[in-house]
C-alpha cells in the first residue's frame, strides 16, 4: 500500500500547494472564488453538515 | 469580500456543477471543499461531456486555478485517473491545486464503507462505498494520512501502520481475500 501511494503521491506532487493562501491570495485581490461542494454538504438540520 | 456560493437543497443532482461551469466564466478561482469522489458534475462543453468527480468544474476554462482544498477527502487513484482522462482529451490541467492537508483516502477505508454497510443490512445507510465516511472518521480521531504524507515514505509507512492498527478486527473478514491490499 506504501508504495502504491508514494507512486500516486510523486504524480500529484507538482499539484500539491498551500491552497488557503492561494484563496486568500486571491480574495485580497478582491477576486471572484467560487466554492463548490458535494452531495450531503448540510444535507440535513438534524446532524448538521455530512461529511463534516 | 467577493465570494460566491452555489448551494443544492435538494438532495444533490441539482446541476450544481452546471451552473458552477458557468459562473466559472468570470471566477479566479475555483474551489472543492468538502466531500469526495461522491460528487458527480456532469459538463459539456463543445458537444464534449466531461464527468468531474474531484477536480472542480473550472478546470475546463483555461488558466483557471481550481483548488481541491484541505476539507475535500482524496482518492489519489480516483484523481490521477480524472487528471488523465482530462489530458488525453487536450484540458490543460496546470491550473489544478491540491491541498497538502487534505486527508487521503485509503484501500481500508472502501473495505470499512463496505463492511459497515453490509453490518447494517436493512438499515444501510446508502453511502457510495467510496471510503468517504471512513476516511472523515479517522480525520476526526487523528488517524488520517493527508497528502503531504504521500512525500515521505517513513511518515506515509508510520501512519498507515497506526491507522491500521485500530481496524485489525473490522479488517479481519477481508484477510483472506486476495483482491485485497490492505497492507501496510
Amino acid at each position: 500500500m506504501t508504495e502504491d501511494y508514494r507512486t500516486l503521491g510523486h504524480r500529484l506532487e507538482p499539484y500539491i500547494a498551500d491552497t488557503a493562501r492561494v484563496v486568500w491570495d486571491t480574495l485580497d485581490r478582491d477576486g471572484l472564488v467560487v466554492y463548490e461542494g458535494a452531495q450531503g454538504l448540510c444535507s440535513t438540520s438534524i446532524t448538521g453538515p455530512i461529511p463534516s | 469580500m467577493p465570494g460566491l456560493a452555489i448551494v443544492g437543497a435538494q438532495w444533490g443532482d441539482e446541476g450544481k456543477g452546471k451552473v458552477t461551469d458557468l459562473v466559472a466564466e468570470r471566477a479566479d478561482v475555483v474551489v472543492r471543499f468538502q466531500g469526495g469522489n461522491n460528487a458527480g458534475h456532469t459538463i459539456v462543453r463543445d458537444g464534449a461531456v466531461f464527468k468531474l468527480h474531484l477536480i472542480p468544474s473550472g478546470i475546463l476554462h483555461p488558466g483557471r486555478i481550481c483548488a481541491i482544498g484541505n476539507g475535500v477527502v482524496i482518492d489519489p487513484r480516483v484523481l490521477t485517473e480524472e487528471l488523465d482522462g482530462l489530458r488525453r482529451r487536450g484540458v490543460d490541467t496546470g491550473g489544478l491545486r491540491i491541498s497538502a492537508n487534505a486527508h487521503l483516502i485509503m484501500p481500508y477505508h472502501l473495505m470499512l464503507d463496505h463492511a459497515g454497510e453490509a453490518r447494517l443490512g436493512k438499515l444501510e445507510i446508502g453511502t457510495t462505498r467510496r471510503g468517504i465516511g471512513p476516511c472523515y472518521a479517522d480525520k476526526a480521531e487523528r488517524l488520517g494520512i493527508r497528502v503531504q504524507d504521500l512525500l515521505d515514505e517513513k511518515i506515509l509507512k508510520q501512519k498507515i501502520y497506526a491507522a491500521l492498527e485500530p481496524k485489525r478486527q473490522s479488517l479481519r473478514p477481508y484477510a483472506k481475500d486476495p483482491s485485497s491490499t490492505c497492507t501496510p
